[in-house]
């Protein structure tokens, strides 16, 4: 070793090789002591390239349609004429003693449906009226209606939906599953989310984030306005042959430098560059929808060039057609307290579903003639049920008919990627206030979820901090009542 | 003090042996001397005798103690414990006898045999006590009996099989009784009969009636091997996962003792509480396909072919095309290697048409194969009729009509069937619905009408 060379090496360069060298140690001591063959998996030169399951699943892909804010399910579903009898009496003490609810206080009046049911389909599933497009397909669903919740609030019960734990910094579902699975398109992300109702959901990203997996797998946002994903253009006056030599120049540097440290999130870094390349062609192509046929159009009820709930169900299926592994969507709009007319239990409500149920049937009902349905799994649902008390907002009566949050018993459906047809599971009391029986969780259903694409939700996990984490922590149950 | 003296009682099953070993060789010395014709010097016999007739005190004394602490059936205990103390008083006898030279030879014979006997006695009740009554004749009874065989699930007919006698009181037998038994009953708890199951030991009930999540027994059997509460004991032999997996079922589902397994859980619960899947349902064949190049397999994928094992551990192929449809018709052709690997093909929206058909065909394991907007027809679906195992084909969006798919009635295994957007007069369908009969097939045209409240909105009353 010449001397020339030892100058060069000075303190500040000791530091940052020492820092590396004993991270990469500690990298390599944790990744090597994981005892019992949960060592965490992934090709870091290629993050998202596709990956067995644990056993063959029956769904491929996931379409998780998320009414944020919690439709009120004794409107929709779980149909309570008892309720009625009630409507207008004051609540019994038995029913607020000991219990905390988000906004109401002091007796609250029993509110009875504000919706006519009728039963549809073979199977006799109870659906309001305000959802005439799915009645006609009820007997495609599997409906759970004692699902439970231990949140009362917005973001903490999202979180807890999608991440399996109330608080920030957990993978989500869509997370776990691209890590599990990856993505059969190389050429578009694994894990896709659309928004709509004009605002984002109360726990912001971090219910499509990547929490401690690699960020690879977060979910991409897209828009179904303007560029689906921001800055998906080139920029103007640099063209796409421009843009390759840029990247292919960044990622000769980065492959150097991973000669020189071998540090495997290098070669991440690469692909990620690669496929946002390939993606700036592939994304605009399965974001448009205008070149769908006019039924479709008129299937789904969509409307072009606007942000909504319609065009992102129909680029749902899009998506999933194309092999994009986990599709969330968001809808916001859904609190319906009675604060306003448009969160009123029998005006906004109602507008919320018109705006909803012909695409969301339009789509199940898309899947299943392309084949599809069988190995797509759809969720619909909210963060939590609504109270058969009207809301009367710290102690006051709302200006318009509401229902505050309910945790302990709510609605939930799913249909297509193996699980049963025309069947209902659980049952909540005559007022629709407790679950009785069939009582599911948040965690079962992520349970669920994971068994129907591959995984024993026990076994799925990932080294972090000294410990295997999973989705459903130390919880849940997969509920093979209702798996076809 | 009750520590220490059940530190000596403890000491009993090593103290046993001393007796045993050294009167068996006193008595082997008496009837030496006596066949050989050869003197043993008398200061050998007697210092044998002596020490074999402590000894024997000892092991009575410390064997008195183990047994104050109740962990064991307390008929044998009772046997054990008087046969034990007559051992020593006899060899105390003889040996007191025998130094102050008041016993004739004879006589020294006639009650070494005595001893010798009482001996065996104890010893073979001191065993039952520690392994299990049945330990030494079991072999004996499996003589001429038929080994069982593990059961098979897969096959198992789960109407006629009982949960507990046939699945979980074997699984108990096998790795719970030796300890919680008619013989030993450590922590006062049986596990052979359904009485004592549900009476408990020491700590209670094992299995809660009303928390079947919480009893002792499951609680116990999860802990990590390193607690000391962890059942079987660390040094036994351990659970099975499968057999955990069945107690922790049984338990869950309310450790019912009569019923039929058809009649506690469905197949769908046993078979995921074994981690065994119903690979039928998702089209996997049951027998496992021969070894694949996964040389082959990484180069396609780096072509970028996506191509996945459909469970891990299984040589059986899921592929894709999905992000190469415009190489595929070239791609496929490196396929054939795998031919007998590849059960799910994805051709969708490719750009093939009938000339891969005989690439196709050579795919006979194939259960699910989507030729979806492709430019597939007749022709190619004809020559494709021969893959018997399919289950699920897609023919959305492709040429055929009805002369190529009527052709299909030789896949008898085929359950789906999807024919939106082909070719096929809606006139012809319901024929042939009527020659598929046991294919379900999608014909799709789905519409969702356009209500006049989809477009309007509920607005709030004026005031």
């Amino acid at each position: 070793m010449n001397s020339e060379y030892l100058q060069q090496i000075t303190r500040r360069h000791f530091l940052k090789e020492a820092g590396l060298g004993l991270g990469t140690l500690a990298l390599g001591s944790l990744w090597g002591c994981s005892s019992g063959g949960n060592k965490n998996y992934f090709n870091a030169a290629n993050p998202l390239q596709t990956k067995a399951p644990q056993f063959p699943g029956k769904a491929k892909s996931i379409i998780y349609l998320h009414m944020a804010g919690a439709p009120s399910q004794l409107e929709l579903f779980d149909y309570k004429p008892a309720l009625q009898q009630l409507d207008g009496q004051d609540c019994p003490p038995s029913l607020l003693e000991g219990k905390k609810f988000a906004f109401i206080r002091g007796v609250p009046k029993m509110l009875g449906p504000q919706a006519k049911f009728k039963q549809h389909g073979h199977s006799g599933a109870w659906i309001s009226d305000n959802l005439p497009h799915l009645s006609t397909v009820a007997d495609e669903i599997t409906f759970l209606k004692a699902v439970q919740t231990d949140q009362f609030n917005h973001a903490p019960a999202q979180l807890l939906m999608h991440t399996g734990g109330p608080r920030l910094g957990r993978p989500s579902m869509g997370a776990w599953v691209t890590y599990g699975l990856g993505s059969e398109n190389n050429n578009l992300p694994g894990f896709v989310v659309l928004t709509s109702g004009g605002k984002n959901p109360d726990a912001g990203k971090s219910v499509w984030g990547s929490g401690f997996l690699p960020s690879v797998y977060q979910g991409v946002q897209c828009r179904s306005e303007g560029d689906p994903v921001l800055f998906i253009n080139d920029p103007q006056g640099i063209t796409r042959d421009d843009r390759k030599a840029s990247i292919e120049a960044i990622n000769e540097i980065n492959q150097q430098h991973y000669k020189e440290v071998g540090d495997p999130e290098i070669l991440s870094r690469i692909a990620q560059y690669e496929m946002a390349y390939r993606m700036q062609i592939a994304v605009p192509d399965v974001m448009n929808i205008n070149n769908e046929p006019k039924y479709i159009h008129e299937m789904y009820g969509t409307n072009p060039g606007k942000e909504s709930f319609a065009n992102n169900v129909l680029l749902a299926r899009k998506l999933v057609e194309k092999g994009v592994r986990f599709v969330q969507l968001f809808d916001w709009g859904w609190d319906s307290h009675g604060t306003e007319s448009n969160l009123a239990i029998d005006i906004g409500l109602i507008n919320k579903c018109r705006q909803t149920d012909k695409a969301v049937t339009a789509l199940l009902l898309d899947l299943k003639q392309r084949g599809l349905l069988e190995e797509t799994l759809v969720i619909w649902g909210g963060e939590f049920g609504r109270t058969p008390m009207a809301e009367n907002r710290e102690g006051k009566k709302n200006p318009f008919l509401g229902r505050d949050h309910h945790t302990e018993a709510f609605t939930i459906w799913m249909a297509g990627g193996g699980i049963k047809k025309g069947f209902s599971y659980g049952e909540t009391d005559e007022i629709g206030y407790s679950a009785i029986n069939g009582k599911t969780n948040v965690f079962d259903i992520q349970a669920t979820i994971l068994n129907q694409l591959g995984f024993n939700h026990e076994q799925f996990t990932y080294e972090f901090q000294g410990r295997p984490f999973r989705l459903t922590d130390v919880h849940g149950k997969v509920i093979n009542e209702i798996i076809a | 003090m009750t520590h220490l003296l059940e530190f000596f009682g403890r000491l009993h099953p090593m103290l046993v042996h001393l007796p045993i070993g050294i009167l068996l060789l006193a008595i082997v010395l008496i009837f030496f001397s006596e066949f050989k014709k050869k003197k043993i010097s008398r200061s050998v016999l007697n210092f044998t005798l002596g020490a074999g007739a402590w000894s024997a005190m000892a092991s009575a004394l410390t064997g008195f103690q183990l047994s104050r602490t109740g962990d064991y059936d307390e008929v044998i205990v009772w046997r054990h414990q008087w046969l034990g103390i007559s051992v020593a008083i006899a060899s105390l006898v003889l040996w007191l006898l025998f130094q102050n030279r008041l016993i004739k030879r004879r006589l020294l014979k006639l009650s070494s045999v005595l001893i010798l006997a009482l001996l065996v006695g104890t010893g073979h009740l001191g065993a039952s006590l520690t392994h299990g009554s049945d330990y030494l004749t079991e072999p004996l009874l499996e003589i001429g009996k038929a080994e069982t065989p593990p059961i098979d699930f897969a096959t198992l007919d789960l109407n006629k099989t009982q949960f507990y006698p046939d699945v979980i009181k074997p699984i108990l037998e096998k790795r719970c009784v030796s300890c919680h038994g008619e013989g030993k009953q450590k922590g006062k708890l049986r596990l052979d009969q359904p009485e004592y199951i549900l009476k408990g030991g020491k700590s209670g009930k094992v299995i809660e009636p009303e928390k079947q999540d919480e009893g002792e027994l499951l609680y116990r059997i999860h802990l990590s091997l390193k607690d000391k509460d962890h059942m079987p004991p660390k040094e036994k032999p351990q659970l099975t996962v499968q057999e955990l997996a069945l107690l922790r079922l049984w338990i869950t589902t309310g450790s019912d003792f009569s019923k039929m397994i058809s009649g506690i859980v469905s197949k769908h619960q046993l078979d995921s509480a074994l981690g065994s899947h119903d690979n039928q349902a998702v089209y996997v064949p049951v027998s496992e396909p021969p070894s694949l190049d996964w040389n082959l397999v990484n180069a396609l994928i780096t072509k970028g072919v996506s191509i996945t094992a459909v469970a891990q551990g299984s040589n059986y192929l899921s592929v894709s095309f999905i992000s190469v449809p415009k190489e595929a018709s070239k791609l496929i052709d490196e396929l054939p290697p795998l031919r007998q690997n590849i059960i799910w093909l994805t051709l969708s929206d490719c750009n093939v048409n009938d000339d891969i058909s005989p690439v196709l065909k050579q795919f006979t394991k194939l259960t699910r194969l989507s030729l979806d907007n492709t430019n597939f027809s007749d022709k190619g679906l004809t020559e494709i009729s021969s893959l018997s195992e399919l289950v699920s084909l897609n023919l959305k969006g492709t040429k055929v009509t009805f002369e190529g798919v009527k052709n299909l009635v030789t896949l008898t295994k085929l359950q789906d069937l999807y024919l939106y957007q082909t070719k096929l007069e809606a006139a012809d369908r319901q024929t042939l619905q009527s020659i598929l009969k046991n294919t379900k097939i999608d014909f799709g045209d789905y519409a969702v009408p356009t209500l006049p409240t989809d477009t309007t909105e509920v607005k709030p009353p004026k005031r």
